[in-house]
């Protein structure tokens, strides 16, 4: 009777540490999902030193261009907002600050139009004076515009910007967790890939893939499979009509 | 109260001490495990980085993308990233596999005493012949890239100079070669991306 009252309460032990190990564990692994909702991003952080301490670079908007354009925008509870429009003649740019995902080398990724015609986004660089952005929630970035549309002095209009996605880097040498996770994801595509290293790079291989795909076809695949997004987007009207 | 038998202790302290490793491991995920283990103490730190592989230097801990461009028709991206453990820069290109060229390029560049100044849009080869940069470290270049190569380059310093931070600039380039040394098409693309927006 005893033994059979010890072998009980050893068995509950065992069965409420299983429970708790197993809670634990579900909790720890919970991922950031694709199309992540962001709702868990913390509060928005309004302008700050960044862009004060980069105003000797960036240049003031010239007179033909509007001065109210400061806009936010938020979805799923990240927030962006324009800081500063610079509509010089050979270097368009305009500078946004955004909260980002998560603390990571999340790349964000542009697209515009001026009234109504896109314009092509060159590129965008982090302002980062203190070189701590990487540890921030919260980061600026100088978006660098096409002057083949925004090059004349003479501007009006709109100006339609967007911050259509972030999405995260892929490392130079991809590991074999995130080599797994892609091929995972991709695992109902027909397309099997495999990583090639050489010197300073990789080359993939694709030893499966469906008839109908080109190399590159497959190639955009497991670049999107390798990655994480978050959408938004995040839209700013800006209006460029002299005041 | 009759007292456990060895075995049953033994298998009992075995399944708890078992639960308890999983349940600590759950809080730190694989992969950041796999990272632990892999990582390395760096191997240098700014201007002792110039013209080594971010790799082999063990400067992979801590990776930012300080800036990115793309050439028209994106045939080129270009990437400057970031060690934040070696303080370095390096170039990342990622060509575009319909672009029809056979070479990539993939620079890192310090600028001259800190200003960068684009001097020439002659192609390469010799690009250094061209531009006014130094020091010519973080060349990478590779013929007959393979489709949907990715590419990097060795890094270069990043720090101040003169209290100034170091002004860096990361480029690729797709371009086609038939005949050594030379460009013998007109299709040459290239992109720029700088840590310095004057650039």
């Amino acid at each position: 009777m005893k033994t059979s009252r010890s072998r009980l309460i050893s068995w509950m032990i065992i069965v409420t540490l299983m429970v708790v190990s197993i809670s634990l564990s579900v909790s720890a692994w919970l991922p950031i999902s694709r199309g992540v909702s962001a709702s868990s991003a913390g509060e928005s952080v309004g302008l700050d030193s960044r862009l004060a301490d980069s105003s000797n670079v960036v240049k003031e908007a010239p007179a033909s261009s509007g001065e109210n354009f400061v806009m936010k925008s938020s979805v799923n509870g990240l927030t962006a907002e324009v800081a500063q429009v610079d509509l010089n003649p050979d270097a368009p740019t305009v500078s946004i600050c955004a909260d980002v995902p998560t603390i990571a080398d999340w790349l964000p990724q542009f697209s515009a139009t001026y009234n109504g015609q896109p314009v092509g986004v060159m590129g965008w660089m982090l302002l980062d004076p203190s070189n701590t952005a990487y540890q921030e929630k919260n980061r600026c970035y100088l978006v660098m515009l096409s002057n083949e549309q925004l090059g004349s002095k003479k501007i009006s209009g709109t100006l339609i910007l967007s911050l259509d996605y972030f999405e995260t880097s892929i490392p130079e040498r991809l590991p074999v967790d995130l080599i797994a996770k892609a091929k995972e994801r991709l695992k109902d595509s027909g397309i099997d890939f495999e990583v090639q290293n050489v010197p300073h790079g990789q080359n993939f291989i694709f030893p499966k893939k469906p008839d109908s795909y080109s190399d590159e076809d497959a190639f955009q695949r497991v670049t999107d499979a390798l990655k994480d997004k978050v959408y938004g987007p995040w839209v700013f009207t800006i209006d460029l009509n002299q005041k | 109260m009759k007292t456990l038998s060895y075995k049953s202790k033994t298998i009992i302290f075995t399944i708890i001490t078992s639960l308890i490793v999983s349940s600590v491991m759950a809080f730190e995920p694989t992969n950041v495990l796999a990272s632990k283990l892999a990582s390395h103490t760096p191997l240098c730190s700014t201007t002792s980085c110039r013209g080594h592989d971010v790799y082999v230097k063990h400067c992979e801990g801590s990776i930012s993308t300080i800036a990115q461009a793309s050439s028209p028709n994106s045939y080129v991206t270009t990437y400057l990233r970031k060690s934040n453990t070696c303080n370095s820069f390096w170039s990342r290109a990622v060509k575009l596999s319909s672009y029809p060229g056979n070479w990539m390029l993939s620079e890192a560049l310090e600028c001259a005493n800190n200003n960068c100044i684009y001097t020439s849009t002659t192609p390469p080869p010799n690009p250094s012949t061209y531009y006014y940069y130094y020091p010519w470290s973080g060349n990478q270049q590779t013929p007959a890239p393979g489709q949907s190569s990715l590419w990097y380059s060795d890094m270069v310093a990043g720090g101040t100079v003169g209290g100034v931070a170091r002004k860096v600039c990361a480029r690729g380039w797709v371009y086609t070669s038939n005949v050594a040394n030379y460009v013998t098409n007109s299709l040459v693309y290239k992109s720029w991306a700088c840590n310095d927006p004057g650039t």
